[in-house]
């Protein structure tokens, strides 16, 4: 009997029992929709995540410096001063700016809002592609210890709406004091690049930051290697300056006087390194969630499949007295087992997908379609069919034509 | 064509072996008519699955055309039933969602025959059983005599030589037996191989030869003139 064939038997079968028959398919559906959609889902996360972090350019080398003790302004820039031109002497980097960053309230019509304050030099807006003043400009060398403020574009669309506020006043306190800036920008749309949202800032010249919020500030530098082959070397070399430079911190800890390193310097590489590390571990639990659901529905099948099997055993002994070999019992069983599953399999498929693209469009981040999860779970239902329907199937295979005939 | 020398067939039946088959040995040759009867429990059905290639000997030997059934394998086994011989039971044992035509080509869909072909024998099967006109009839829409019609045309898809009937008029009313009698006694006249399980003596009666089981043993068996 050819395959074919074996397929008409096998949906006539599957036909005189729609209910059991869907419900049969539903466990597949469920299974294979989940881990379709798992995977669509991390894919397309991801794929934006990376993009971000890719966003900041994989030259780029992120250096951060922890405040240990109290410190005067002038120490603190002086050692911005010499770091950073150390760090631009180093012969794999290209280029160093230095940011400080830190909160402050910027206080507007009566109200306190907390914002993030980044203290930047004019080096800083061409880091980023598409980041520009949309509106007035950004800041200027000649800024250096002016109040000025440059403002983010999620900042200056939550707190001034559709009014202009280039010219404006904006008054924030920074380290309990309050202080008058006057907006001379806005930036353009630029959206999360790296750990940072470029819209949610307020910039400030680095000098007037250091001057302001002085002692106890967190100060770091975005270096760019010569070129991306260099990125290590020159991650090394910053740290090489870093140990001469930046003395170890002697901390007091319930364990006693602990001395570490008070800084860490960050390829962009490593970072998506380990963003993928901690993706692929996601990927694996909410995966091995879907493959459980999977076997479930597996163990489903084999379930009514071995009812079929019972209920049909007169049928059987009819098939074999007439001449099926145990091989074309068995292929027949088998056929119908393959194709609850792959029936289940392509629903799955669909609603998975589905469910990716809803996610996508939550999430807002591409919606990533490809081959390779269409092809697992394919795959995979047919595995589970053939894995689930063969004790079943065998069993038919080996029933006693004579009991089979008999059997009430 | 069918030679069994001392054949025996036990049947596990819990704890105890049951022994159906006492140790049989008989001769069977082409285009015979042959009836066997016999009380319940004799064992004339185990000798009609022993002859059928459902159930080898426990010991003994059984030739079917020369090969030893005992020695085959379940797949060649299906190969002979398919092939050679036709089974007509009591109770038709016809697929309950399959139609009439169906039914009958399903024993040449694993003979591995081409559907077309497939199709135009069943037509002449069921032409040769007077249901040319229930091709598309389910077993549920037909009466017991036209089952039975089709069960015959089906066992005669194959063309096989040697034609089995395990009580075929048993649920049948007497006109309907009667007919289904006829119809193996042509299949008979043109050249078959016939035999019959049977109780009723009036059956019995037409063909050749009558083999009597009791307990398991041949009893008597009797050539006689129909």
């Amino acid at each position: 009997m050819g395959l074919l064939e074996m397929l008409r038997t096998s949906l006539t079968a599957l036909r005189a029992h729609k209910l059991r028959t869907s419900l049969s398919v539903l466990g597949i559906v469920i299974g294979v929709a989940a881990v379709v959609a798992i995977i669509a889902i991390v894919n397309g996360a991801t794929a934006d995540m990376k993009e971000q972090i890719a966003g900041l350019g994989m030259r780029t080398i992120t250096i951060s410096i922890f405040p240990q003790a109290m410190q005067s302004a002038a120490s603190v820039r002086a050692l911005t001063e010499e770091l950073t031109a150390d760090f631009e002497a180093a012969p794999s980097v290209s280029q160093v700016v230095p940011t400080a960053s830190g909160q402050g309230s910027a206080v507007i019509d009566g109200q306190t809002y907390q914002v993030s304050l980044m203290g930047v030099t004019s080096d800083y807006a061409e880091l980023f592609d598409g980041f520009y003043a949309e509106n007035g400009r950004f800041l200027h060398p000649l800024d250096e210890d002016r109040k000025v403020a440059v403002l983010g574009a999620a900042i200056a669309e939550d707190y001034f709406g559709n009014a202009d506020p280039v010219g404006q006043q904006l008054k924030m306190e920074i380290s309990n004091q309050e202080t008058a800036f006057r907006i001379i920008g806005v930036m353009s749309e630029r959206g999360q690049v790296g750990y940072q949202n470029l819209d949610d800032s307020v910039y400030v010249p680095l000098s007037t930051m250091q001057i302001l919020s002085g002692s106890r500030q967190f100060s770091s530098y975005i270096a760019q290697a010569a070129d991306e082959e260099l990125v290590e070397q020159a991650a090394a070399e910053i740290e090489a300056i870093l140990a001469q430079t930046v003395e170890t911190a002697t901390m007091n800890t319930p364990m006693g006087r602990m001395s570490r390193t008070p800084y860490s310097v960050q390829v962009q590489k490593e970072a998506i390194e380990t963003y993928e590390e901690s993706v692929n571990t996601m990927t694996l639990i909410l995966g091995g969630v879907g493959a459980i659901s999977l076997l479930v529905g597996g163990i489903g099948i084999m379930n009514i499949m071995l009812v079929s099997v019972t209920e049909r055993t007169r049928e059987v002994g009819i098939r074999m007295a007439i001449g099926a070999r145990p091989q074309d019992i068995r292929t027949q069983f088998l056929v119908e087992a393959v194709l609850i599953c792959f029936l289940g399999g392509l629903l799955g498929l669909g609603i998975g997908w589905l469910c990716a693209w809803l996610g996508a469009g939550i999430g807002d981040w591409p919606f990533v379609i490809s081959v390779y999860p269409a092809l697992l779970a394919c795959g995979f239902s047919l595995l589970i069919g053939v894995t689930f329907g063969l004790y079943p199937a065998l069993r038919a295979s080996k029933l006693d034509p004579v009991e089979a005939l008999r059997y009430e | 064509m069918i030679e069994l020398t001392d054949v025996t067939k036990d049947y596990p039946m819990g704890e105890v072996v049951y022994r159906a088959l006492r140790g049989v040995d008989v001769r069977i040759g082409d285009n015979e008519y042959v009836a066997i009867t016999g009380a319940s429990g004799s064992g004339k059905s185990t000798l009609m699955h022993v002859i059928g290639a459902l159930h080898r000997p426990t010991s003994g030997t059984a030739l079917f055309d020369g090969e030893d059934l005992g020695r085959l394998s379940r797949e060649q086994l299906a190969r002979i039933r398919n092939e050679r011989i036709g089974f007509i039971f009591q109770q038709f044992y016809l697929l309950a969602r399959s139609t009439a035509l169906q039914n009958v080509e399903l024993p040449m869909a694993y003979a591995g025959i081409r559907p077309k072909e497939r199709r135009e024998r069943s037509l002449a099967c069921l032409d040769r059983v007077g249901l040319r006109d229930f091709t598309h009839h389910r077993p549920t829409q037909l009466s017991g005599g036209q089952s039975q019609r089709v069960a015959i045309a089906r066992a005669l898809a194959n063309s096989p030589r040697l034609i089995l009937g395990d009580e075929p008029t048993g649920n049948l009313d007497s006109q309907t037996s009667e007919e289904i009698v006829s119809l193996f006694s042509s299949l008979h006249n043109e050249g078959r191989t016939v035999m019959i399980v049977t109780h009723e003596q009036e059956i019995a009666r037409q063909a050749d030869r009558e083999i009597v089981l009791k307990d398991g043993w041949i009893e008597e068996d009797r050539h006689g003139t129909a």
